[in-house]
């Protein structure tokens, strides 16, 4: 029982302890200025906790500790809380635990302490036991996701720890090799993306890349997105809107090539006096047409735009009866299959 | 293709479900079998359900119990249609939830709050509604299936539901009885002397490898086609659906096998009708197929949302995919003795493909209504 067990406080050089054994370890090594700050200011508070281990001492809580001390105290020797020996499974239930007290474990490092415990317990325990601990949904569907994110890609796991990217988009990613990841990254850092186009966007690759059963960076590449990031008439605004028509086009090719035709001969018109829609059109042989009148003058413009309609181009490709419905978009065939 | 055994049975304890002849057909049909039977009252059963509903795999692993109880709501419903799509005025006998196949795009998935496979034991219910029913209107021509909250024929070998609902059917031949399945199971039909006049034995078609990659569980399109061969011997006609189609690798050619096949076992006069379906879902179903199989791309491609506020493809994707179909079939019906018709699409897809578009979903209904009972009295 973690309740248990007996502590002995020892200072312990830093070549005392097996820095290369990072069993126990659920966070990822990056840029903990705060922490660093602190450890700076008033030197370490929390001690690290470990565990006699051969001819030294195996860290079981305080990793980040650990690396910040080697960066900025590499001499001094570091205060531990030293137990007995304890089996792999305790030493890492004992590093959650010690981490939960505290704080909310990222989703990175919560994956990764799934991904570590389904070493030693089973699902069904590690759902009902330490999913609810770690504040997550007590489901296999949950636990499921989680432990896919333990496969991320490091740049991509950082990303995700450090909410750069929202968890739903991480969950797609995942999905992704971690050289796709790269590519995926590098756009939307590119463009700047808020939180909701970063996963609308993870999504639309993911589900394209489908789509054609290709991978994810084949799509990316379709999409010409390394040129347009790399663009630098651009702004982030004008990447992100490139990115996405490309994209879309890719997922719906037959829908936005039959509005692109519609737009440019819709053009003819002056949307002040008839505004033309055609959404119906994708399922039926009607297009809309939409006017207010204000006065009989006003109507008589209006029926005159609608006589001009009668006999233009948008008029012949998209009514029947009329040079046949929407070759436009007929011609266009399937999507990549 | 392997039968379904449950691995446990729930009954309502309830005289009604208790004394039935389908409890009755079931218990005895499992006899011998280490499947354990329990009653409990409506309230356990309730309990149970909320259960099993928590499993992740809730849908799976709810299969493996089948409920015998009492459908307390009406059992013929009618077919939902929408304004803008015809539909063809079809009745349905929910006699049994749930199908023990596994199709990835099943709208069951989605659409059942209950995940064990239930059947309706109160049968003396049904007849009673059917009697008050039926004849309410004398000039209704009904056409009923009762494949659409599970398959006609999944639980055949342990219920025999259809045998029981054409012996109710035979001395009614103006009513047309239509048991829709994926599976090869005929012994209700070949098991009898002489066909039922009013009786259709239905088998869903696809192209091949939409049949290998997601119908799982269910039976080959070779298999259910020797079936239908077995049931044009014993005197009846067959209906197929081709529903959902699917915009799947190498379409026309997979598609053109599966209807080199049909007319392989069947000539066209056996068929009364084809029907064909595009497929489409709601969002609620996309997600458990992505969920439940995540190797299946059916829902990844270019969709639009119809009137009927479903995903459908593109409609002149649609209008490639039923073009495609209709040539394969139309090679070897060179006399159109077989009726093709679309199930939920729009005038203009009628139009363009087929004769003219009925004007409401009556005419649709009528006209193949029309064509079974003269295919009948013709036998
Ligand atoms: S056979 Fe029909 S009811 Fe059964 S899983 Fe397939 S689609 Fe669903």
């Amino acid at each position: 029982m973690l309740e248990d067990i007996q502590y002995q406080y020892l200072s312990i050089p830093l070549s005392g302890l097996n820095q290369a054994d990072e069993d126990n370890r659920i966070s990822i090594p990056a840029d903990y200025a705060q922490l660093e700050k602190s450890i700076s200011e008033t030197g370490l508070i929390s001690p690290l906790i470990v565990c006699a281990s051969g001819a030294g001492y195996k860290v079981i809580c305080g990793f980040k500790r650990l690396d910040i001390l080697k960066k900025i105290k590499p001499g001094a020797p570091v205060k531990c809380l030293v137990t007995d020996p304890l089996p792999p499974a305790d030493q890492l239930a004992l590093n959650i635990a010690e981490n939960i007290s505290s704080r909310e474990l990222n989703p990175v490092e919560a994956a990764n302490a799934i991904a570590k415990l389904s070493a030693f317990y089973g699902r069904g325990e590690i759902i009902e036991k330490f999913l609810p601990a770690m504040n997550i949904q007590k489901s296999e569907y949950a636990y499921n996701k989680y432990i896919s994110l333990a496969s991320l890609g490091r740049r991509a796991k950082e990303f995700t720890a450090s909410g750069r990217i929202p968890l739903a988009a991480a969950f797609q990613i995942v999905k992704f090799s971690c050289s796709e990841q790269e590519m995926f990254l590098n756009v939307i850092e590119a463009c700047r993306m808020g939180a909701n186009l970063i996963v609308e966007t993870a999504q639309l690759v993911f589900e394209t890349s489908m789509q054609y059963g290709v991978c994810a960076g084949e799509i990316l590449t379709r999409a010409g997105c390394e040129s347009i990031i790399s663009n630098a008439d651009l702004t982030p605004n004008q990447k992100t809107e490139e990115i996405r028509r490309a994209l879309h086009s890719l997922k719906r090719p037959m829908y936005e090539s039959a509005m692109a035709r519609f737009r440019e001969l819709a053009a003819e018109f002056d949307s002040r006096k008839i505004s033309l829609n055609p959404f119906a059109y994708f399922e039926k042989d009607e297009i809309s047409v939409k006017f207010n009148i204000t006065s009989i003058k006003d109507l008589e413009t209006k029926i005159a735009a609608l006589e001009r309609l009668k006999e233009s181009r948008l008029a012949a490709e998209f009514l029947k009866n009329n040079g046949g419905h929407g070759d436009g978009a007929r011609k266009e065939g399937k999507a990549g299959r | 293709m392997i039968r379904y055994y449950p691995e446990k049975i729930i009954i309502l304890d309830d005289a009604r479900v208790r004394d039935s002849i389908i409890t009755k057909n079931i218990l005895s049909a499992v006899e011998g079998r280490n499947i354990s039977v329990s009653y409990f009252c409506e309230e356990k059963i309730a309990a149970m359900i909320q259960d099993a509903k928590k499993l992740e795999n809730s849908y799976g692993e709810g299969k493996k119990t089948l409920l015998i109880t009492a459908n307390r709501g009406e059992f013929l419903k009618k077919c939902p249609g929408t304004n803008d799509y015809i539909c063809c005025d079809y009745y349905i006998i929910d006699f049994a939830q749930n199908c023990p196949m596994e199709c990835t795009y099943c709208i069951l998935q989605a659409y059942l709050n209950n995940p064990f496979m239930v059947v309706y034991a109160n049968i003396e219910d049904l007849f009673a509604e059917l009697n008050s029913r039926l004849f309410a209107d004398p000039h209704k021509k009904y056409r009923i299936g009762t494949g659409e909250f599970t398959d006609s024929l999944a639980l055949e070998h342990l219920s025999e539901y259809s045998k029981i609902l054409m012996d109710y059917f035979s001395d009614k031949p103006q009513f047309i009885i239509e048991f829709k399945s994926k599976t090869d199971y005929v012994k209700t039909f070949t098991n009898r002397s002489g066909a039922r006049r009013n009786v259709i034995i239905s088998y869903s078609m696809n192209a091949a490898n939409v049949n290998r990659f997601e119908e799982l569980k269910t039976a080959t399109i070779e298999e259910r086609l020797i079936a239908a061969a077995e049931c044009v011997k014993a005197g009846y006609k067959i209906t197929l659906h081709f529903d959902p189609i699917i915009d799947y690798d190498d379409f026309e050619t997979e598609m053109a096998l599966t209807v080199e096949l049909i007319f392989k076992y069947l000539k066209p006069r056996d068929i009364l009708y084809i029907s064909l379906g595009a497929f489409r879902f709601i969002p609620a179903l996309a997600e458990i197929i992505a969920l439940r199989f995540p190797k299946s791309r059916i829902i990844y491609n270019e969709f639009i949302k119809g009137y009927d506020k479903k995903s459908r493809y593109f409609r002149f994707k649609r209008e490639k995919l039923f073009a495609s179909v209709i040539d394969s079939i139309k090679k070897y019906d060179t006399a159109s003795e077989i009726e093709i018709y679309f199930c939920m699409e729009s005038p203009e897809m009628w139009n363009a493909l087929l004769k003219k578009a009925p004007r409401s979903d009556e005419e649709l209904g009528g006209t193949l209504y029309d064509k079974c009972r003269n295919c009948f009295k013709a036998i």
